[in-house]
């Protein structure tokens, strides 16, 4: 008893900053977390998204490998790759991923991720669900990770801006592409801790020189000064809302002129390291990540697109496909990496490598047509080429890479089984582990709570996420 | 239904906040709910208990605020919010003024404030052109308007704008669909099933039409309509929890929309921060969707089967023998009667709150929770609504008529709260909607003397797909309701503005329009300041403009002064 006093008392007294806090906030009021939260390991968290479901036995947790015969029973076809050694023994990759392999003795590998939501697996709601921690469709717009970040700690340099995202697209072309995008937002944060998205990272530079010219702005800038200056001795003028308006448009308009907006030009960088990181957008957008690092970004995500039937979404013609993608991104990751650690920032940047869901032999779906569980089958045998590959959405496991920040290096957790699916088999983890595990280092505990309609939303699910604390070294 | 609490017994895990599922172990709200808030997130998430007395709280009738309660005494749910469901009657006072005005120097004098005298001519026509057809006033308009020295010039020109119904129709449908989810974008491709577009389509005829407000609410409700809404409002595969079907998701729409109650916490458990219970929310889905229902307490099935029930009980039963047709007449029938003066108050409430910056009653959607800053403003109002067949025109017409809305606005140098004490003094500043942006400058760009009527026949902004631009000014993705939009200013706003392609393009083309009649930057400026701002530039904005003009006037000239203008906070917000 006398010692829950005790303990209550610091609670009460460490609450009056809280409350300060929370009260000067401009918008979703801060609650304070109950638990002392461990300093943190990472200043600054880059994730590197593989959107559309990247089969785990495809990549990082090779299982039996079964070469291709026309007719080769599908359940025989756990990998179309062969395993391959990484620089952390006994974790292994598959072929393809050499480079990542390499610098294995600097990360960890998540062997389990799992979502509870098996039977009905859809991209929207399972990026929805990974980048919130929720899933959809809630009662309020949650806020994604990024914006968590940014409202909670704020940008590590002012000029840069906390959520950077890069390479998905901007426009919303479609319903369709509006609904899977749904997750990048700040949600009921507010638009200030949303995405700076860069759609094209090789154009980065061009989207903070204005379209105009820097010295067309200059002079709308001017203008619009002296314009305002004019009409300040009109009524109200001197309102919060005109001046957080005028302080907006000089941030922004800072902003574009800082040094930081230099970071965006990957013109700059040396021929050689350019050429290094250019496999596409997806590598120019792991040299931009790395630019914005050493400038002071609080929080990146580098995306392999989201496209239907694209990129990771393989429903046909798997081994081809991820053959491909594993020269997209094998080489810029490790190049990620290296640079970092040589500048000897990844001790203190975390970097964090996922995807939705994973992929088994299941044929499903086809290209134009929505996938439903219904239509999942698996082939009893796979008669061509087009067959061979992991072409079904699965939820059971999948691999999660986590890179410095504090992070166990060389390290494994979790077990999938040898047999088809290859499901999680010890040591399962859900995206609430996997958030408050990043949040833990990140320093924010996972009851970090915001108030929205008088209620506590946790940034993780319900406040029950529990780091995984094998994975701290 | 008794309910009581016992803090000790909420275990610390339990909280939940999935699809309408707050499992919030209740604060120890007081009159200071955040401090409360706080001690108990501090407190249950420590596991330590609370030193003092157990507590439960409930809803205190008299201060219309939650407070803490000896356990025991527990909140009355049947308490009948702050003055009953009917309306009171509301003897005006005396006199010629407005009656709106009328009520209200009875409160200035009361409150000891002098209210602000109204605003000029120019200003009140852009004000209330922006607020009945989303667009500031043509030179023509504004001309006709400014010429007319009748009386009651200002009525006449309100009259002449609600006459308009493409216009009225084009600008409205923003508010309504972010009211009713229609349009939603967060339910799109994995989620949305609405290919037909029937509800939207549905809406703007009711618009065109001025169908009356009770009657669009039973059609929506209980008419052909309701099928095709369900389509737009929850999923019909992937059904994860019980709370995700459509019933229950358009009973916690309309429960909101219409009566400004929240049922979204009752879908999963009585609510632990009003008076909601399952028992509501279940009660209103299964009258609704028509299917049995096994009432789920947090996605648990409790074994017992919803009893169908609106929930403001008080106004009748709904028999559970009906067929589903009758049933969800009603519960039309229920929400619309003249005995319930909640949906008069409640859409009354919004518009108020739309038109002056600021509810009645705040926040909008807890319409029983709190009283008035002026009950009998907002009985009047709500009776005369009903006693002029609930017409949305009439009701707009009759608010902004009045001096209280005619107003010069309020300046304030920090936000308004919703829980801080609020005296009226006039009109809040307002920013204008994305929307409103948006289509501003985009009609300077389809041709050189933009006309009201041909103008909405033309895209606006609502018919787009949302971009980057309607983003960052503030339009939602409509996977919850949305009362009042947020909007503040912010750096990812500025950039977008400073640099972003789509307000460039649309600035652009303006320019290459406008610019085509102009004789020299002076004269482009004046006419620019006039076609955005409703006003000439004063002397010193002339000097200005004369030197973002320079020598050579050119459409690059024109766009940047175009731009400079459409900047001004005087632009973005509503004086």
């Amino acid at each position: 008893m006398q010692r829950s006093e005790l303990h209550r008392r610091d609670c009460l007294k460490s609450m009056s900053g809280a409350i300060t806090a929370a009260l000067t906030a401009q918008y979703a009021a801060s609650l304070p977390a109950a638990e002392p939260v461990p300093s943190a390991s990472a200043d600054c968290l880059v994730l590197l998204w593989m959107a559309g479901g990247m089969a785990h036995t495809e990549t990082f947790d090779p299982k039996h490998y079964e070469p291709f015969t026309p007719g080769i029973e599908s359940r025989r076809v756990l990998s179309t790759f062969p395993a391959i050694h990484t620089a952390a023994d006994p974790i292994k990759f598959t072929q393809g991923l050499e480079e990542m392999a390499s610098v294995m003795d600097e990360g960890a590998l998540i062997r389990t991720f799992t979502c509870p939501v098996t039977d009905s697996i859809t991209h929207a709601k399972h990026q929805y669900h990974w980048h919130t921690g929720y899933l959809p469709p809630l009662s309020v717009v949650a806020p994604h990770l990024g914006s968590v970040i940014a409202r909670t700690l704020g940008p590590n340099n002012p000029d840069v801006p906390s959520f950077v995202d890069i390479n998905e697209p901007m426009a919303e072309a479609s319903r369709e592409a509006a609904g899977i995008r749904s997750f990048l937002t700040a949600g009921f944060l507010g638009v200030e801790y949303g995405p700076f998205m860069v759609p094209h990272p090789a154009n980065a530079a061009k989207q903070l020189q204005s379209a105009i010219g820097s010295h067309r702005t200059e002079k709308r800038m001017q203008g619009y000064r002296d314009l305002v200056r004019a009409g300040q001795r009109l009524e109200q003028t001197s309102g919060y809302q005109q001046e957080s308006m005028i302080r907006s448009m000089e941030q922004a308009y800072r902003l574009m002129n800082s040094p930081a907006a230099k970071s965006f030009d990957l013109s700059t960088e040396p021929q050689e390291v350019y050429d290094r990181y250019n496999t596409g957008p997806f590598g120019l957008g792991c040299l931009l990540a790395r630019r914005l690092v050493e400038r002071g970004a609080r929080f990146i995500e580098v995306h392999v697109p989201y496209k239907p039937f694209g990129y990771w979404d393989t429903h046909e013609d798997g081994h081809s496909a991820v053959v491909k993608l594993k020269q997209m991104i094998d080489r810029p990751i490790a190049q990620l990496i290296r640079d970092l650690r040589d500048r000897n920032l990844l001790s203190r940047t975390l970097i964090v490598l996922a995807s939705e869901f994973s992929r088994d032999v299941l044929i499903q779906g086809k290209v134009g047509k929505a996938v439903t569980a219904g239509r999942a089958a698996i082939a009893p045998t796979m008669p061509t080429v087009q067959h061979y590959g992991m072409h079904g959405h699965f939820a059971d496991a999948g691999s999660i890479l986590l890179w410095g920040g504090g992070i166990k290096k060389g390290f494994a957790y979790g077990e999938t089984a040898d047999e088809h699916p290859c499901k999680s088999v010890k040591n399962p983890v859900e995206i609430e582990d996997v958030h408050a595990t990043i949040y833990r280092a990140m320093g924010i505990s996972p009851r970090q709570a915001y108030e929205v309609e008088r209620r506590p939303f946790y940034v993780t699910r319900d406040g029950v996420g529990k780091p995984i604390l094998d994975l701290f070294g | 239904m008794a309910f009581t609490w016992n803090f000790r017994s909420i275990p610390g895990s339990s909280q939940h906040f999935g699809f309408l599922k707050f499992h919030l172990a209740s604060p120890l709200w007081s009159d200071r709910p955040l401090f409360a808030f706080l001690q108990w997130v501090i407190l249950v998430t420590s596991g330590l208990s609370w030193g003092g007395a157990d507590l439960a709280f409930g809803n205190d009738g008299a201060s219309g605020k939650l407070t803490p309660h000896p356990v025991g005494q527990a909140i009355d749910r049947d308490a009948p919010g702050k003055y009953g469901l009917a309306l009171q009657p509301v003897e005006l006072p005396p006199g010629d003024s407005h009656p709106i005005d009328r009520l209200l120097a009875r409160y200035y004098e009361s409150h000891d404030i002098n209210p602000p005298h109204v605003t000029a001519d120019e200003q009140f026509a852009r004000r209330v052109t922006l607020d009945l057809i989303g667009l500031p006033p043509t030179k023509a308009q504004l001309n006709e308007f400014l010429r007319d020295d009748s009386r009651d010039k200002r009525a006449k020109y309100i009259e002449r704008l609600l006459a308009d119904a493409e216009s009225y129709t084009a600008h409205w449908i923003t508010f309504w669909s972010d009211h009713f989810r229609i349009g939603s974008e967060v339910n799109a491709g994995a989620f949305d099933n609405d290919n037909t577009k029937a509800p939207q389509e549905w809406l703007l005829s009711m618009l065109r039409q001025s169908v009356p407000y009770d009657e669009l609410a039973r059609e929506l409700i209980a008419g052909e309509i309701y099928d095709k809404y369900a389509l737009c409002v929850a999923p019909t595969e992937d059904i994860i929890s019980p709370v995700e079907r459509a019933e229950m998701q358009i009973a916690t729409t309309i429960s909101q929309v219409f009566l400004g109650i929240q049922l979204k916490c009752a879908a999963c458990h009585d609510s632990f921060i009003d008076r909601w219970t399952m028992q509501d929310a279940w009660g209103l889905a299964v009258a609704l969707g028509g299917q049995e229902l096994e009432v789920h307490r947090c996605q648990t099935a409790t074994g017992q089967m919803a009893l169908p029930q609106f929930p403001l009980a008080s106004l009748g039963d709904i028999d559970p023998q009906l067929e589903i047709g009758p049933k969800r007449q009603r519960v039309a029938e229920l929400m619309t009667c003249r005995a319930n003066g909640l949906f008069a108050r409640t859409i009354v409430n919004r518009l108020w709150a739309r038109l002056i910056g600021r509810g009645l009653i705040e926040p909008l959607d807890e319409m029983m929770e709190h009283t008035p800053w002026n009950a009998e403003l907002l009985d009047w109002l709500a009776a005369e609504f009903v006693r002029q067949g609930y017409d949305v025109k009439k009701l707009l017409l009759l608010i902004t008529t009045s001096e209280a809305y005619q107003m010069q606005p309020v300046v304030r140098d920090k936000p308004l709260r919703t829980d801080e004490d609020y005296l009226f003094r006039g009109p809040e500043l307002r920013s204008l909607t994305a929307e409103q942006v948006i289509d501003t400058i985009a009609v300077l760009g389809q041709m050189a003397t933009p006309d009201a009527n041909a103008v909405s026949t033309q895209t606006r902004a609502w018919q787009r797909t949302r971009t980057d631009l309607m983003t960052v000014l503030g339009r939602p993705t409509r996977d919850v309701v949305v009362s009042t939009r947020v909007q503040e200013a912010s750096a990812l706003m500025a950039l977008e503005m400073l640099n972003g392609q789509e307000l460039n393009g649309l600035v652009q083309k303006a320019a290459t329009v406008q610019a085509a009649k102009a004789v020299d930057a002076p004269a482009f400026g004046e006419h620019i300041c006039m076609m955005l701002l409703s006003r000439r530039p004063t002397e010193n904005e002339r000097i200005v403009l004369e030197q973002i003009g320079g020598k050579n006037f050119s459409d690059e000239v024109a766009a940047d002064m175009i731009w400079t203008v459409a900047m001004l906070p005087e632009f973005l917000l509503l004086p």
